[in-house]
């Protein structure tokens, strides 16, 4: 019986000793968010203004950049465009129009600090007549600073009670970004 | 009958001893003593039950009963006992009688079984039959020390003694389960209406078992198919008003040139409702089948087969589903969850889950004598299992999917020596395969990986007059190869090897103090390897919204628990207690932790949450009380258990809290039965309420009552069964719901039930 024993134990080690031979297949990461670029440009004309966060590894890995191209001028009137990429599949995806195509089920929040004097608004619609928030207009006020973040939500509730360009709390969803850049405004 | 009871050596046979003063009226006894088929071990605490009278009594430790009370007259007894096919005697009653009962037992264990079976008016079987509509765990409740760690309503999983997961083993069937070793929000892959018997073993009597444990196994198992099974079935529907479920479910046990037994099980239902509103997303489906089988082939030789398919498509509480923190922020302390809709529905919609998963076994048993027994059996396990989230996109594309393929080979030796000492010995092999299957455009939480595991094990038992004693030893050596994708770009295959050394040790004494009174007492060592998802997970753990990192240097926890037990069994058998105490240490205790760091990412800053090896402690108690008073029967269970994290000097997670459990039957006229059931539950206190996001619930009491009723036509018989859960209609939420974050647990339910046997 032990003769048994050691031959069977003996034969297994042998087996483990050689591993799988099959790589896993490396996945085309295809609904990743990477890259979010929110672009301010002055109505009038002017230095346009670049919220940047890139990510190009996606969670963990090499930690994300994180750019604010400048500062915004006091009481200047900005268009906000938001633009939205996944550069972690081959070749790079702009999500921008996925987000388009399914409006209906995204919404953008603006949410500034108390501090921070900046005054939102949506400048487009879906289907239903509700804001999405790849456009946008922001009005810069007195001098100050704080963070600005800039969340999507995935199928919110657009109609509930409460819900504004800056309070999203009870659209509820389920957060595609997340991102808060430190702004000011200046001269 | 010479080729049956050589066959397997495993009859039941019923010998009328002696026949003494003749009964005159109602005060005639029967006595006698109930044993396994070698009429080697006693088979305590067994349940004998008069059918004519619709009571039922409990044997002493030994086996002893005494059924008194009895009018001349047919009278029928029918004895069970956990682990055995029951059997059932039909004699005119004249006199006082002696009878020497032999059971088939299904094996041997000591006293460290957490019996389950009482006395009492409903069979064991028909007590798991009954409760074929609910999740496995729910029906493992019923043992004392075990509690249920739940996500919602979509996934229950065993916790006893304050251990679950990669801490507690599932058998079934004699062969671990796969596929559910990590992950909180995966229930065993297991249909209930499959089993007969449901228990859990500890110490000397685990050691033989494999899969991922700290100590305990639960073992699940199907009715033994042996020379006498009788051929029979039994067709079963279900309904439940909250959720609208309806479950059929059948069973067919015939012999043609095999013995088998067939059995299937449908269920069919949609949301869920608390008191207050539906828990959207709440349906589930499932479509099982078993096949047994078993052959005869020489007295010597038995071989035996098992296969069983469990297919389950689980809808997830739609509100649970969150990006990031700020959304659970939002979620939590809501009065109702986000996305719950006014009407009912039977649609299962994203996020979701469905499993597949294939047993296949095979077994045979060689007896060269009376004394011997060598068995050979082979298990593999296909494990397909898919889940769905709420995307962007295609939510028909899973957002995890994945294969895992195990093989095991188990080779045992047993024997009876003289005087009751019986020793046994095994060896085991396991090669496990998990497979991230491509498409999902998600980078895996859980590498693939190739797992092998080999075991040697062996236990000695033996009983000298009052004294029983067993130890056992059991060795592992466990290899992983992990293949895992760099989180840094470019993407590579990194691949890692793993080798872990595992002891078990157990040691345990019985003793019989009196005729009432037994005292146990148990020690055992055990030492636990890390499984694949402590070493390598890695990634968004959506329910609890945070990252989870495992750690590929952690060492094996290692473990002591010392357990003592009293009990009590009066003569007549109408009151037993058990008192019963455990101390556990674990070294090494692999626990997740929130780490300081946050990590910035797209959706925003995530906890981190990695594993470390800390000293752990475990103290629990449990008191259990059976007492007939006059026709109305008292079933008491209680439960305390109190973890620490020693090294950060707080409570461990998931502990449950006091749990009380206690049915009262009553049997009625025209053959009805009551039962009433109540369940308190304390608030778990010895927690680090900073750490959780939200105080654990306030502590709550839940009632159930059920009516039921037998017609027997000959050898038929119809079953009908009408119950109330949460009568109350209680609102509540429990600290074990790892949902209780979003929604309330469900309220009241209507449930119907009528099962037809033959």
């Amino acid at each position: 019986m032990t003769k048994y024993f050691a031959f069977v134990v003996i034969s297994l080690l042998l087996i483990a000793a050689c591993g799988s031979d099959d790589d896993p297949i490396l996945i085309n990461e295809e609904e990743v968010i990477t890259d979010v670029t929110y672009t301010l440009s002055p109505v009038g004309g002017g230095d346009a203004v670049v919220l940047s966060f890139s990510d190009p590894d996606g969670d963990g890995g090499t930690a994300p950049t994180q750019i604010v191209s400048g500062n915004l001028s006091a009481g200047t009137t900005y268009e906000g465009r938001i633009q939205v990429l996944n550069s972690a599949s081959t070749p790079p995806v702009d999500i921008t129009t996925e987000i388009e195509d399914e409006a209906a089920d995204h919404q953008f929040f603006f949410v500034p600090d108390p501090g921070l004097d900046v005054q939102l608004t949506y400048l487009d619609s879906d289907g239903n007549g509700d804001p999405v928030g790849l456009r946008t207009e922001l009005r810069a006020g007195s001098f100050s600073s704080g963070n600005l973040v800039i969340i999507l939500r995935h199928e919110p509730n657009k109609a509930a009670a409460g819900v504004g360009i800056s309070t999203p709390a009870s659209a509820g969803g389920e957060t595609d970004i997340e991102i808060s850049f430190p702004v000011s405004i200046g001269n | 009958m010479r080729y049956f009871s050589l066959a397997a050596g495993l009859f039941a046979s019923l010998i009328l001893l002696s026949s003494r003063v003749p009964a005159q009226t109602c005060n005639g006894q029967v006595s006698g003593r109930i044993r396994d088929a070698h009429g080697i071990e006693e088979m305590s605490f067994a349940s004998v039950y008069i059918v004519e009278q619709g009571r039922g009594i409990q044997a002493d430790e030994t086996g002893r009963f005494a059924v008194t009370q009895l009018c001349p007259g047919p009278l029928t007894l029918r004895f069970s006992h956990v682990g055995c096919d029951p059997e059932e005697v039909s004699f005119d009653f004249r006199s006082d009688t002696l009878l020497e009962v032999y059971l088939h037992h299904h094996d041997h264990y000591t006293q460290t079984v957490t019996v389950i079976s009482t006395a009492g008016a409903t069979g064991y079987e028909e007590r798991l039959d009954r409760q074929s509509d609910r999740q496995l765990s729910d029906v493992l409740e019923s043992i004392n020390g075990v509690s249920t760690l739940r996500t919602g309503t979509a996934a229950a999983k065993p916790i006893f003694d304050g251990l679950f997961g990669n801490r507690l083993s599932i058998q079934n069937n004699d062969v671990a389960q796969s596929g559910q070793q990590w992950g909180n929000d995966h229930a065993p892959e297991i249909d209930p209406w499959v089993a007969a018997y449901v228990r859990v073993v500890e110490g000397a009597d685990a050691l033989r078992y494999g899969g991922s444990t700290l100590g305990p196994t639960v073992l699940i198992e199907p009715a033994e198919l042996t020379p006498r099974t009788r051929s029979g079935g039994k067709v079963a529907y279900g309904y439940r008003s909250n959720g609208r479920g309806h479950t059929l479910n059948a069973r067919l046990t015939d012999s043609a040139f095999v013995a088998y037994r067939l059995s299937g099980s449908l269920k069919y239902a949609g949301d869920q409702h608390t008191p207050d509103y539906y828990l959207t997303n709440t349906g589930r489906r499932e479509g099982n089948l078993a096949l047994q089988l078993a052959k005869y082939l020489h007295p010597k030789l038995t071989a035996r087969a098992y296969y069983s398919m469990f297919n389950a498509e689980v809808g997830v509480l739609r509100g649970s589903h969150i990006g990031n923190l700020s959304d659970l922020e939002d979620a939590i302390g809501r009065s109702e969850p986000f996305f719950t809709e006014d009407a009912f529905s039977y649609g299962i919609a994203s996020p979701r889950q469905t499993v597949s998963h294939h047993l296949l076994k095979g077994e045979l048993e060689y007896q060269p004598s009376e004394q011997e027994r060598l068995t050979v059996v082979y298990g593999g396990q296909l494990d397909d299992r898919k889940e769905y989230d709420v995307r962007r996109g295609d939510d028909d594309r899973a957002a995890l999917q994945l294969l895992q393929l195990t093989h095991y080979l188990q080779g045992t030796y047993r024997r009876e020596l003289s005087e009751g000492a019986q020793v046994e010995a095994g060896i085991q092999l396991e090669y496990v395969n998990n497979h991230n299957q491509p498409g999902t455009g998600i980078l895996p939480l859980i590498p693939d990986y190739d797992a092998r595991r080999a075991a040697l094990y062996g236990t000695f038992r033996r009983q000298i007059g009052a004294l029983r004693y067993h130890v056992g030893l059991r060795l592992d050596r466990q290899y992983y190869a992990p293949v895992t994708i760099s989180r840094d770009l470019p993407r590579r295959i990194l691949r890692y090897h793993h080798n872990y050394n595992a002891l078990g040790g157990a040691a345990g004494a019985s003793v019989k103090l009196s005729q009432q009174f037994r005292a146990d007492f148990e020690f055992t060592y055990r030492e636990r390897p890390p499984q694949i998802n402590e070493l390598y997970s890695q990634g968004l753990h959506q329910g609890v919204s945070g990252i989870e990192e495992g750690d590929s240097s952690l060492v094996p926890e290692r473990s002591a628990k010392l357990s003592a037990g009293m009990h009590y069994s009066g003569a007549n058998g109408k009151l037993t207690l058990g008192v019963g105490g455990f101390y556990q240490r674990i070294g090494d205790y692999i626990n997740l932790e929130p780490q300081e760091e946050l990590r910035l990412t797209l959706r925003g800053a995530f906890p981190v949450f990695r594993y470390r090896g800390v000293d752990a402690e475990l103290i629990g108690a449990k008191l259990n009380v059976f007492a007939q008073l006059g026709p109305l029967e008292i079933d008491s269970r209680l439960a305390m258990i109190r973890g620490w994290n020693l090294t950060d000097a707080t409570g461990l997670l998931y502990v449950p809290p006091v749990n009380w459990r206690t049915v009262l039957t009553y049997p009625l006229p025209h053959g009805l039965n009551l039962s009433l059931s109540g369940l308190v539950v304390g608030r778990r206190g010895n927690v680090d309420e900073a750490r959780d996001l939200l105080p654990p619930p306030p502590a709550y009491a839940l009632v159930d009552a059920s009516l039921s009723r037998q017609l027997t036509f000959g050898d038929r018989r119809l079953d009908l069964v009408l119950e109330v859960e949460n009568v109350l209609n209680q609102t509540y939420r429990d600290y074990l719901d790892r949902q209780r974050y979003f929604a309330d647990a469900p309220g009241r339910s209507l449930n119907f039930r009528l099962a037809y046997s033959w």
